[in-house]
Parts: structure tokens; sequence; C-alpha cells
């Protein structure tokens, strides 16, 4: 037996049909009829699947059909590196969505844009406002002025009470 | 029938109706290229304009150029920068957005704009031919035939997650059960909402296809710390190759047409399950598929243009709209005072011809612009990484929030995007989770419905039997294929 990283997501699929399964017992057949048709030979697919994983059945690396038909990661970067620069770039995205959550897009997206490339990217400061100007433009212009799409508050105006 | 075709092409060209037909081009070309804002939500923005505009052929020119073009343009934004710019060009990101990256930009935009209006021109004509056959093309299939379709489709793009069959079925099994969660259409009772009002609507497909696709590899290019482009900046080459390419694969090209146009006559289905048949169906026994094989750019590029003349001919026929933008193109219909049907093929056959050759110049105008400013458009990709990031999050997050006005679009594009960067991280493919999650919907209403009025007896149909033996060999296929390489492979002097 051979334990992969990967098995701890192939455990949250069986989890994720097995939730599915089992939250709809208690609907009426109409309700249950489309997730249990689709859900319950998932399920069994998704142990199937965990079994041969578990027991580490793979393809011969040599088969050029090995890789599934979708985007790969870039190769070449040491793992190590790799990992820490992921986590550092999902810290920004989650730190954008917190900005704009609690401030607004109108406040955060400048920000955003401003603080990535000053100091993530280490960009001049003239390069910097410039594109940060842009990026304002852009947002104000297309999104707030042309389109008038309804943009929230930031939450902690509301909980301020500004 | 011949007057009307030539009436039609001249009502196009003449004025205001062109000045029109330019400033919806104009729009749709930008539209096409924002990630998230889709041709449905401008199309309902720019709606209240075609008020103002007396006569249908110009409300025409406007609305249904506008439209025609926006996925010409969505295709230059996945091919670029791995962002779908339309929900119906994320087909394209898996094997044009690697042809970028390998310094091939110009190679893929010529063969995706030139495939565009490939597909394009076979919609237009498919419109115009089919005008008297139509009927018994949308009637052939019942619910029983329709829900066993979708099944197919989720089967057909699972079959292409390479090493491990199962992984792309239950990632389509994943899509599918994803559809089923907010109010049951059946019941109205709540589905696996949790407590979440935003849950209620059903999961909206914009921001879960931004998060899936375009967080992978904006994380991508944060880990490689370069360009999008990894070879030197040279000047924008290949696009004559690409171009070429079209006719390369001239028949591919045709039959992925085909496919969009077929896709875009039944009802409900469209541009965003088209792409991805032909998608698989274009990538079929290509070795480099996924990695910047250029049948994979042609096969979705072609099919999401001809789905727009394939979409409008049950619209114009029987006022029966077969997506959300047609439906919405139909109210066009209404406030220029025409009625969809038999009069729109008899006393205004013109404007059904104009129709035509709308989307048929629209996507040639498109065509010429943006091989003109192709350059400009590439030499993007080898903008540092640095610089392009915190822009592509600006429009990853403006892109969901416009699907429904609503943060919890970025939660779900949140949750999506950690998603997707463990899926590509494991070898689990994400094409056929979108199919699942856009099919989920329909293949449940097909499937309430052939129950509700045959009980089980629908499933000994001749044509479902049919239709299921189809999907076991398309199951089956690259498992036989594949046991018959490696017992080649492990027995190399059988071989010789």
């Amino acid at each position: 037996m051979k334990l992969r990283p990967q098995l701890l997501f192939d455990l949250l699929i069986i989890i994720f049909f097995l939730v599915f399964v089992y939250e709809a017992i208690d609907w009426r057949l109409q309700a249950r009829l489309y997730p249990w048709a689709v859900g319950i030979p998932m399920l069994a697919l998704s142990v199937v699947h965990m079994i041969w994983e578990l027991k580490g059945k793979k393809k011969p690396s040599s088969q050029p059909s090995a890789a599934p038909v979708d985007f790969q990661f870039t190769r070449g970067t040491d793992p190590a590196l790799a990992r820490r620069r992921a986590i550092n770039i999902f810290s920004w995205i989650f730190g954008l969505f917190a900005g704009i959550w609690l401030l607004g897009f109108k406040i955060t997206i400048p920000a955003f844009v401003f603080l990535y490339l000053k100091v993530q990217s280490g960009e001049r400061w003239g390069l910097s406002l410039l594109l940060t100007g842009a990026a304002w433009f852009l947002f104000w212009g297309l999104f707030d002025w042309l389109l008038h799409l309804p943009f929230p508050e930031g939450q902690l105006f509301v909980w301020l009470g500004l | 029938m011949i007057d009307a075709f030539v009436s039609g092409f001249w009502q196009v060209l003449a004025w205001p109706a062109f000045g029109y037909l330019l400033i919806g081009i104009a729009v749709g070309f930008f539209v096409g290229l924002l990630p998230g804002l889709g041709g449905l939500a401008t199309l309902a923005l720019m709606l209240p304009f075609s008020y103002t505009i007396k006569q249908p052929v110009e409300a025409f020119c406007f609305l249904l150029g506008m439209l025609a073009v926006t996925g010409t343009t969505g295709d230059i934004t996945s091919i670029l920068f791995g962002i779908p710019g339309e929900g119906s060009s994320a087909a394209l990101i898996l094997d044009g957005y690697p042809m970028s990256k390998r310094g091939e930009a110009g190679r893929a935009l010529g063969a995706a704009i030139t495939s565009s209006v490939f597909g394009a021109m076979v919609g237009a004509l498919s419109l115009a031919l089919s005008i008297p056959i139509m009927r018994p093309l949308v009637l052939l299939f019942g619910s029983p035939e329709l829900f066993i379709i979708a099944i197919m489709g989720v089967t057909f793009i699972g079959t292409l997650a390479g090493a491990s069959l199962l992984k792309g079925l239950l990632a389509g099994g994943v899509g599918l059960m994803l559809a089923a969660i907010g109010v049951d259409p059946q019941t109205g009772s709540l589905r696996y909402t949790f407590g979440s009002l935003y849950l209620w609507d059903r999961l909206d497909i914009i921001p879960v296809v931004v998060g899936l696709f375009a967080i992978p590899e904006i994380v991508d290019l944060a880990v490689r710390g370069t360009s999008i482009s990894e070879v030197p900046k040279t000047k924008l080459v290949g696009v004559i190759e690409g171009v070429k390419d079209t006719f390369r694969h001239f028949w591919l090209t045709v039959r992925c047409s085909l496919i969009g146009v077929y896709f875009g006559v039944l009802p409900v289905l469209g541009a965003n399950v088209a792409q991805w048949i032909a998608y698989a169906h274009g990538v079929q026994g290509v070795k480099d598929a996924g990695k910047g094989a250029v049948e994979g750019v042609l096969g979705p590029g072609a099919a999401n243009n001809s789905t727009r003349g394939g979409d409008l001919i049950p619209t114009v026929a029987f006022g029966i709209p077969g997506s959300g933008s047609m439906a919405l193109l139909l109210g066009a219909l209404l406030i220029v005072g025409l009625n969809p049907g038999p009069e729109m093929l008899k006393q205004h056959l013109d404007v059904t011809f104009a129709m035509v050759w709308v989307l048929i110049i629209a996507n040639l105008i498109v065509a010429g612009l943006c091989f003109l400013i192709l350059n400009q458009l590439a030499a993007l990709t080898f903008i540092r990484g640095s610089l392009l990031i915190p822009f592509l999050l600006f429009f990853v997050f403006i892109g969901s929030f416009t699907a429904n006005n609503s943060l919890a679009d970025l939660i779900a594009t949140l949750i999506f995007g950690v998603a997707g960067y463990f899926m590509v991280l494991y070898g689990w493919p994400r094409p056929p989770l979108i199919l699942g999650l856009i099919l989920g919907k329909i293949a449940e209403n097909y499937l309430w419905i052939s129950t509700a009025a045959y009980g089980s007896k629908w499933l000994l149909f001749p044509s479902v039997i049919i239709l299921i033996i189809i999907t076991i060999v398309i199951v089956a296929y690259p498992t036989i294929k594949e046991r018959r390489g490696r017992a080649r492979y492990e027995r190399p002097d059988d071989a010789i």
C-alpha cells in the first residue's frame, strides 16, 4: 500500500459523493431521483478509484496519454520554492478578497495593484504609480461610470456606520 | 428566395444599419476580451437601446453584430492569458494557452480567428439552408434521448482524462452533482444549500469557470516568475501558419462547426456545451493534446461561433429560444414588431437573411481587425508576470462579481480556484467538471420528464439503447486501445 498526498484529495471526492447521496435520503422521489441516479454510481466509482490508488496502480510513464488533456503546471522549478511561491500568491489572492470584503472594490483595486507592484514585484515608484492609475481609471471608467455595476461598500464602513 | 437573400445583404450595408453594426462590433469586441462579462449580460444591458431603433434590420445589426463577435474575441483572452474571455471560450485554454507559453501565440491566434470566421460562416449558411428542413431536426429527439445525450457529453469529455479514465468520469460526476444545488425545479424544496441563501439560485457557471481555470494558471505564472511566454521575445510569427492550420485540418473545422450548429439548434444546449464536445472531437488521437495541439484550438474556435447560427434557427422559425442570449434576441424581435415563426419565413424573409449576413459580415470585420492588432495583443504575453498578475487578478474578481453582482460569487471563485489548483496538481481534468455543471440542470429536467411520462420504459426505447451503446463504446474505446498498446509495449518482439 502506497500512501501519497493525492489520496487525501481522492478521499475528499468520496466524502463529497457520500454527503450528496446521504443528504437526499429524506427528500421526495422527485427531488431525490437525479442526485441518486448520478450520485450512487459515482460514489461506487470513487471508492473503486480509491482502492486502485491505494494499490498503487499506475500507467507506465512511457505512454503519451498518461497526463490528462488539461493544463499542466510548469516543471523545472524547485518543488520547495514552487510551494513557497504558490502559498505566497494564494495569500495575495485571499488578501485581495479580504480587502474587497472589508474596504470595497473602489479602494481595494488600486491599493492591491500598487501594493503588489511595489511590495511583491519590487517595481519602481513611477511604474507602480502609473500602472495603479491605469488600473483605477479602467475600473472607474469602464465598470463604474460606463456600466454602473453596483459595487457594494466595504463591510468595515458598514460596521463603523460611515 | 434569392431576391430576399440579396435584399438582406444590401439592407445590412445600407446606412445607418451598417453604422449600428460597427457600434455593435466595437462593444462586442471589448466585451469578449473582458473575462466574465459575457455576451448575454451585455445583450441584456444593450437591449433597451433597441426601443429607440425603429427598423428591425438596424436593431439586429446592433444586437446580433455585438453577440456574433464576442466568441471570437473571447478566444483571444483564453489563448493569451489562460482566462476565459467568454464562458464559451474556456475550452481554448487547454491547448491555446500552452501554445502562448511556448511562444506560439501568433499561430494559436491565427488558427482561432480563422476557425472562428469559418465556424460563423458555417453557422450562417446552416441558418440559411436549413430554414425549410429544420422542424424534423428539432423534433428528432425527445426527453429520454436528450437525457442520454447529456450524459454522453460528460462521458465523452471524461474519456480525455489520460492515465485514469475514472478521474475524468468522477470529475464529470462532481459537476453533475454540483448542478443539483439550489431549489429543486420539481418540488421546490431546497437541496444542498446548507443554509446559504446564495446557493438557492444554483451555482453560477461564471465564478466556477473563472476560479477553476484562471486561478491555477495565475498561480503557475507566479511560481514560474517569468512572462506568460516562456521563450524570449521575438516578432509575432506563425499567424499565417495558424491560418494555414485551419485549411490543413479543413474537415475537422467543418465537423466541429457542424457540431456547433447542431448543439445550437438543440434546446438549452449551446456554445458552452458545443465547445467541449468539439474540443474532445478535435483532439481525439492527437498525441500532444492539452500541451499545445492546434487541433484543440480549431475545434472549439469553430464550434463556439457556428453555434450562433444554429441558435437562431429555432428562435426565428418557431420562437423557441435555444439559449439565454436567444431569449433576449427573441425579445428584441418582438420589440421591433416582428413575430417569429412562419411570418419570419414568408413576409420578413429578407430580415431573416439579413441576420445571416450580419453573422458573416460582423465576423469578417472583427477577424480583419484582430489580424491588424495581433502583434499588439500577442506582445502582452511577453510582459513580465509580476506586472500582469495584479491586473489578471483584478479581472478575475471583477469578472466573477459581474455574474450576479454578489460578493458570494467571489467566494465561489476562491473555492473553485483552490479546487482547480489541486485538480491540476494531482492530474484531475477540469473540463468534465464544467461540462457536468452545465449539463446537470438540463439532464435532471430531461430525466424527470422521461420518468414522469414513461416510467422506466424509456430505458428500453431503441433510440435510447443505441445512444447508451454509443456511450459505452466511447468509454471502452480508450481502454481497449490502451490495452492493445500496452500488449505491444510489453512484447516488442511480437510487434516487429
